[in-house]
């Protein structure tokens, strides 16, 4: 006998991640979750960001890796409130899942909280799929990893709200610079928003840090 | 590798939908339709399906899948085409209003079940 069924295979975790969102927005916190392949520098820029913002205290992390407690315990460092997800122990390695976020959140002091960053475990393809209750996300692409990357892992720009190119102080290094970078995000979603950045010379943290204040001082959160 | 996660979550979604209707019969064979956008490489699906419904009731259940196509729609032409790559460039004007009009689900669509009233 055949039944007719119309499930979305992710609807489980999609209405996870819409719940929240809901909570995180009630609370008044702006979530921004960031996505990248392993080590574009993900960490490093929340680390620059959290001296850049003034009060590290106000923000916090989540940040997931298969295995350590490595990143939380640098974030913790700089003064940032930060819980680490190992996806070794929940049945997906390869990426965070919205029930995974739900669990971190109840660990948070929401109330004390103006900005979450969620940084998911470095992959450019399997975390895609998967919202988390992010109210923007964001992609890192490091000048060092080619300019081709855009066009070889295109759903990675088309569902994120900005791309951000890092480490383009090596750009003289790789024979890549934020323009071949730029034409290469442009050919998969022309109209994409782009920054790029550098932890190391500063280059583009303004930007970066305006780009955050402005998205905190309008209607999202 | 997510396809194994994603099997887990299509076999929790065909379980739910089953217990939703009351039907507690195995499940001989499972409907998928899977977007060329989804993410989801159809033979790593298969192989972690394969893997990930042993001890449920999907245990003796086959995957039937039907390719979901990727098709893109330029505003300017009012035109839609099934593209090799999703690049929100129309390939005949050049234009830049694009937008995706199918190719991301990835959705159960049925399932047959063994007959439950047998002689
Ligand atoms: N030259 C240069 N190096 C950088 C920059 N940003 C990060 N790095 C280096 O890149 C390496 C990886 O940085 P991380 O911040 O750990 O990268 P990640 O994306 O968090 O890595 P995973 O969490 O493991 O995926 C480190 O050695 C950083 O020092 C930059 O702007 N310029
Ligand atoms: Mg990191
Ligand atoms: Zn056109």
């Amino acid at each position: 006998m055949r039944i007719d069924l119309s499930r979305d295979v992710l609807a489980g975790n999609d209405s996870t991640a819409e719940a929240n969102q809901r909570a995180l927005a009630d609370a008044g916190v702006l979530c921004v979750g960031l996505l990248s392949s392993p080590g574009a520098g993900k960490t490093t820029l929340l680390e620059a960001t959290a001296d850049a913002w003034g009060d590290a205290s106000r923000l916090a992390v989540i940040v997931g890796d298969v295995a350590t407690e490595a990143d939380a315990d640098r974030l913790r460092d700089k003064g940032i409130p930060s819980i680490q997800i190992n996806t070794q122990h929940h049945g997906a390695t390869c990426h965070l899942t919205a029930e995974s976020v739900t669990v971190a959140l109840a660990q948070l002091d929401l109330d004390s909280t103006d900005l979450l960053f969620v940084e998911n475990v470095g992959n450019l393809v399997c975390p895609v799929g998967f919202r988390l209750g992010e109210h923007r996300r964001v992609v890192l692409i490091s000048v060092a990893e080619g300019a081709d990357k855009p066009i070889k892992y295109p759903k990675a720009i088309l569902e994120t709200d900005l791309a951000l190119v890092t480490k383009t102080d090596l750009a003289p290094y790789v024979d890549v610079s934020l323009e071949s970078l730029t034409h290469s995000i442009r050919q998969v979603k022309p109209n994409a928003e782009i920054l790029g950045l550098s932890t190391k010379t500063g280059d583009g943290m303004a930007e970066w840090v305006s780009w955050l204040r402005e998205l905190k001082a309008g209607s999202v959160a | 590798m997510h396809e194994y996660s994603i099997a887990c979550r299509l076999i929790e979604a065909v379980e739910s939908g089953l217990d939703e209707r009351g039907v507690a019969a195995p499940v001989g064979r499972v409907e998928v339709l899977v977007g060329e956008l989804s993410g989801v490489v159809p033979e790593a699906l298969e192989l972690a399906f394969e893997a990930a419904k042993t001890e449920t009731r999907l245990a003796g259940a086959e995957l039937a899948l039907t390719i979901e196509p990727l098709v893109l729609w330029c505003e300017s032409c009012r035109r839609e085409w099934h593209a090799a790559e999703p690049f929100l460039i129309c390939d005949e004007c050049g234009g830049t209003q694009v937008e995706i009009r199918s190719g991301r689900g990835l959705s159960v669509t049925g399932v047959d079940v063994e007959d439950e009233q047998r002689p």
